[in-house]
């Protein structure tokens, strides 16, 4: 008779698990609310995590790094000085398009219409982040979002009333039409997980060279054209492969970021 | 038992938070260092009672479903899985000294 009631007990916490499962399982259905409650009553304590983890990851960045610092010091500041010249010029180009601009009677093209959001976590496995704005300050499933710098970081994927999952383009779900700035060689950039990318299906007679400048294209629809993407690494080209593809350095690293811009409309 | 579950759940909750906020800052080769996993495998490993490594597994996979991109169950049904093989190894294979 022991054995017997040992053995229903054992059937009962079986039957309570496979619940608890099954209630977990259909919260799938009301995903939306579930996470969006624990992401609104958690930010407070995320933002600090994430600024105290991203100031303490900054210093121990630093270490390894000290070998190499005076070198490319040396580098950054010869590049300063060509790009000090570099902006001179382009100022007087400015000044003479102003100049133009008003005489041709012509308005000032519309920047893009943005959002400012912070970064609140980071789902590193998953190359997805998450920011603190969501459809209660007007973001939508697609929106293009990127650094201050211009550079494309990737595009919202999920959307909750205050939070928003941001698909990093180094994620392996993510691909858009990239191209080489100088050559318009067009191609296909595909995330490689890992804070990496491809630029893939380029023409195989195109030269393609370490350090050229990829910019987004307009043609697929989801980024406005001309945004920094990165420059290519690495150029892998078969004899067998129908097109080439480049290994691409990305300019988002959102290690570095705390805020991020959402693109409303372009 | 109900007494430590209770406990579980803001220690789970915390660590799932630290989890996507503070440790996702210092990975190593695209993974990160996860105390959700190890504390529940620990839970597992230590602590003789069954149900409460179970309880364990599916309180700390949920947390970490929340703060993630996956469907809500995915890490429940992986830490579940880790917690049910070690319960079987040590059933199994390890006896218990107390000498």
């Amino acid at each position: 008779m022991f054995k017997a009631m040992k053995l229903k007990v054992k059937k009962n916490k079986v039957l309570l698990i496979a619940l608890i499962l099954l209630i977990i399982f259909s919260l799938n259905f009301f995903q939306e609310n579930v996470k969006g409650f624990f992401y609104s009553i958690s930010s407070p304590i995320q933002v600090w995590f994430w600024q105290t983890g991203d100031s303490i990851a900054d210093f121990f960045s630093i270490i390894p790094k000290a070998l190499v610092l005076e070198k490319e010091n040396e580098k950054l500041n010869m590049q300063n000085l060509e790009l000090l010249a570099e902006i001179n010029s382009l100022k007087e180009i400015k000044e003479e398009n102003f100049f133009l601009r008003d005489a041709l009677m012509v308005g000032l093209e519309k920047d893009f219409r943005m959002e400012v959001a912070g970064i609140i976590s980071k789902d590193i496995g998953q190359d997805s982040i998450i920011i603190n704005k969501g459809s209660k300050d007007g973001l939508s499933k697609d929106m293009p979002v990127i650094s201050g710098q211009k550079a494309v970081i990737g595009r919202i994927e999920e959307v909750y009333d205050n939070r928003s999952r941001i698909l990093l383009i180094s994620n392996k779900n993510s691909f858009f039409e990239a191209k080489i700035s100088e050559t318009e060689t067009a191609g296909l950039l595909k995330g490689n997980g890992d804070g990496k990318a491809l630029l893939d299906l380029l023409p195989k007679n195109e030269n393609i060279k370490q350090g050229d400048l990829i910019v987004s294209s307009a043609l697929s629809g989801l980024f406005p054209s001309g945004l920094l993407v990165g420059w290519v690494e690495e150029v892998e080209k078969g004899d067998a492969d129908l097109f080439q593809k480049a290994k691409v350095s990305l300019f988002s690293r959102i290690n570095n970021l705390e805020q991020v811009f959402i693109i409303l409309d372009f | 038992m109900f007494k430590k579950i209770i406990i579980l759940i803001p220690v789970f909750y915390l660590l799932a938070v630290l989890h996507a906020s503070f440790f996702a800052h210092f990975g190593i080769f695209g993974s990160i260092f996860n105390l959700i996993g190890l504390l529940v495998i620990l839970i597992n490993v230590f602590i003789p009672e069954a149900y409460f490594g179970i309880i364990s597994a599916i309180i700390g996979g949920f947390f970490w479903d929340i703060f993630s991109a996956n469907f809500l169950g995915y890490h429940v049904l992986i830490l579940l899985l880790i917690a049910i093989f070690i319960q079987l190894i040590i059933k199994k294979y390890v006896r218990a000294s107390f000498i």
